[in-house]
């Protein structure tokens, strides 16, 4: 199976961050990978709408997720992403003179925007596996949270991912990699713009299947056909028209046959609109092979 | 995990990654005292009340002792709560001086004593915006009292443009150009290119130095421009 993905749309960050079962392909009928992982962004600089990098106010991303991959049949998994804790922060302003508070932090707290979707097999060799998939982006997060709005845990939308997936596996000096890819396309609603996507990454099992080491690439490229900007609406709008290159790393090591732990750092490349700063994933998983 | 290490790991987890930090910003600006009223002219034999306030390091108004004085008292006079008393034609420079953290800041502006009638025209300010961010932002304004009223209006010029991208663009008046403390706000900006117009009531048209552009869930100055005569 490929990754599953969640954009979190956060201020104006909107920081993709993956997670992922580390077997390539789909899952067998009533087999399954499920994960608990705490996700942290603290941002304190944004890519601009031109791609220069300009400082703001810091702020703090965190979620509770659960992710959860399960096998229906060979043929077809169901897939969930579910930011059941979702908490923002805006710190504190002094003033360097005075000392005195110019501007008072805040926190919200309410659950995010869930993803669910399924994954179909379409091909699958020893050389190749060709899967496809649809997700569903459920505005279940709250979009104007805090006391002036900006404390979003949702974009407040419904958008829909289609997307292709391509893996190979391969090795090298008996060590076993695997690379895939993914092209997609986001129909996001509420004037929002729609989205291309694309992934690419690869990994390797090393120390006898016990940790995999993983690198990862995702582009957003926004098709900017999206009314929705400040001019139309009071103001006050959330990222519309967010684009990244991000790179992430990710270490998963097996406890037990069924039972790991994994890290994952990703961070921004370029972007516009979208934090500068690297955010952090932990989790524990359960995969049932 | 029972109940009781879960919630604990959920306390620690929110302690090191939910709690709320402190930016701390430099928003030193120069001490000045400003004459909020000045006049160009007055009549022989008239009085004028000068109002003057003084804007501490962070530009926010802060009472002190200011003291008055005339460059020519043979033709204006003024007192230590700075009323001047016109004498006779001729110029003079009226200063407002403050003592404040052992320096002394003042301030001055030139009058004409005329007999006749003076022209009592009201005062219009200018300036430049440019942008101080990575955001598109840049035009001129005019500022203008608006006759017979206690207001004042806010004239974007058609070379203003500014980027629709940013989330909670607002634009204000204010003594210090690194914080909206102390800022008076105008209001959201709604209107991205070209003329257009705010009216800001109960404003005087000295009340303010810097016209200032902010992006309020980012916390950062977009740009803005100095208020200049």
């Amino acid at each position: 199976m490929l990754n599953s993905k969640k954009t979190l749309t956060v201020l104006l960050t909107a920081l993709l961050f993956s997670t992922v079962s580390f077997s390539q392909w789909l899952k067998p009928k009533g087999k399954g990978y499920y994960k608990i992982s705490a996700w942290y962004l603290n941002t304190n600089q944004h890519y601009t709408d031109s791609g220069d990098i300009d400082p703001n106010v810091t702020r703090g991303y965190f979620n509770l997720n659960f992710f959860g991959d399960y096998g229906i049949s060979d043929n077809l998994d169901i897939i969930a992403y579910v930011p059941f804790f979702s908490r923002t922060h805006r710190n504190d302003v002094l003033s360097g003179t005075t000392g005195k508070v110019i501007a008072k932090g805040e926190v919200f707290n309410s659950i995010g925007d869930i993803d669910i979707g399924i994954e179909l097999k379409f091909l699958k060799t020893r050389k190749l596996a060709l899967s496809g998939g649809i997700f569903l982006g459920l505005p279940t997060g709250n979009s104007s949270g805090g006391s002036d709005k900006s404390f979003q845990t949702g974009d407040g939308e419904f958008n829909q991912l289609v997307r292709v997936n391509f893996g190979i596996p391969f090795s090298i000096s008996e060590v076993p990699f695997y690379s895939k890819a993914y092209l997609g396309f986001n129909n996001r609603t509420k004037n929002y713009s729609d989205e291309f996507r694309l992934g690419l990454e690869t990994g390797l099992n090393i120390l006898n299947n016990k940790v995999w080491l993983i690198g990862r690439s995702d582009i957003i490229k926004s098709l900017k056909n999206g009314s929705l900007n400040a001019q139309n609406n009071q103001g006050n709008i959330f990222a519309n028209n967010i684009e990244y290159v991000s790179l992430g790393g990710e270490i998963a090591y097996y406890i037990s046959k069924k039972f790991g732990i994994s890290f994952y750092y990703a961070g921004a490349l370029s972007g516009r609109i979208i934090a500068a700063n690297p955010s952090y994933s932990l989790g524990v998983f359960l995969d049932i092979k | 995990m029972n109940r009781i290490s879960f919630s604990s790991l959920l306390v620690c987890i929110l302690f090191f990654f939910g709690c709320i930090g402190e930016d701390i910003v430099n928003d030193e600006v120069d001490p000045e005292v400003r004459i909020l009223n000045p006049v160009n002219s007055i009549s022989v034999s008239e009085m004028y009340q000068f109002n003057a306030t003084f804007f501490n390091n962070v530009g926010q108004p802060e009472p002190v002792s200011i003291s008055w004085s005339s460059s020519n008292e043979s033709v204006a006079a003024i007192n230590n709560n700075g009323l001047i008393n016109a004498i006779s034609e001729g110029q003079t420079t009226i200063k407002a001086i403050v003592s404040y953290n052992s320096t002394t800041i003042e301030t001055d502006t030139a009058i004409t004593v005329i007999t006749g009638t003076v022209d009592q025209s009201l005062d219009t300010k200018s300036g430049t915006i440019i942008s101080t961010s990575g955001y598109e932002l840049t035009g001129d304004f005019t500022l203008k009292m608006i006759e017979n009223t206690n207001n004042l209006q806010l004239t974007l010029g058609s070379s203003y443009k500014a980027s629709s991208s940013l989330p909670g663009l607002y634009v204000y008046l204010t003594n210090n150009p690194n914080t909206v403390a102390n800022a008076y706000e105008i209001g959201p900006v709604t209107i991205f290119e070209g003329s257009h117009t705010y009216t800001i009531p109960n404003v005087g048209i000295n009340d303010y130095s810097y016209l200032l552009y902010w992006c309020k869930p980012f916390g950062v100055k977009v740009g803005g421009g100095d208020i200049n005569n």
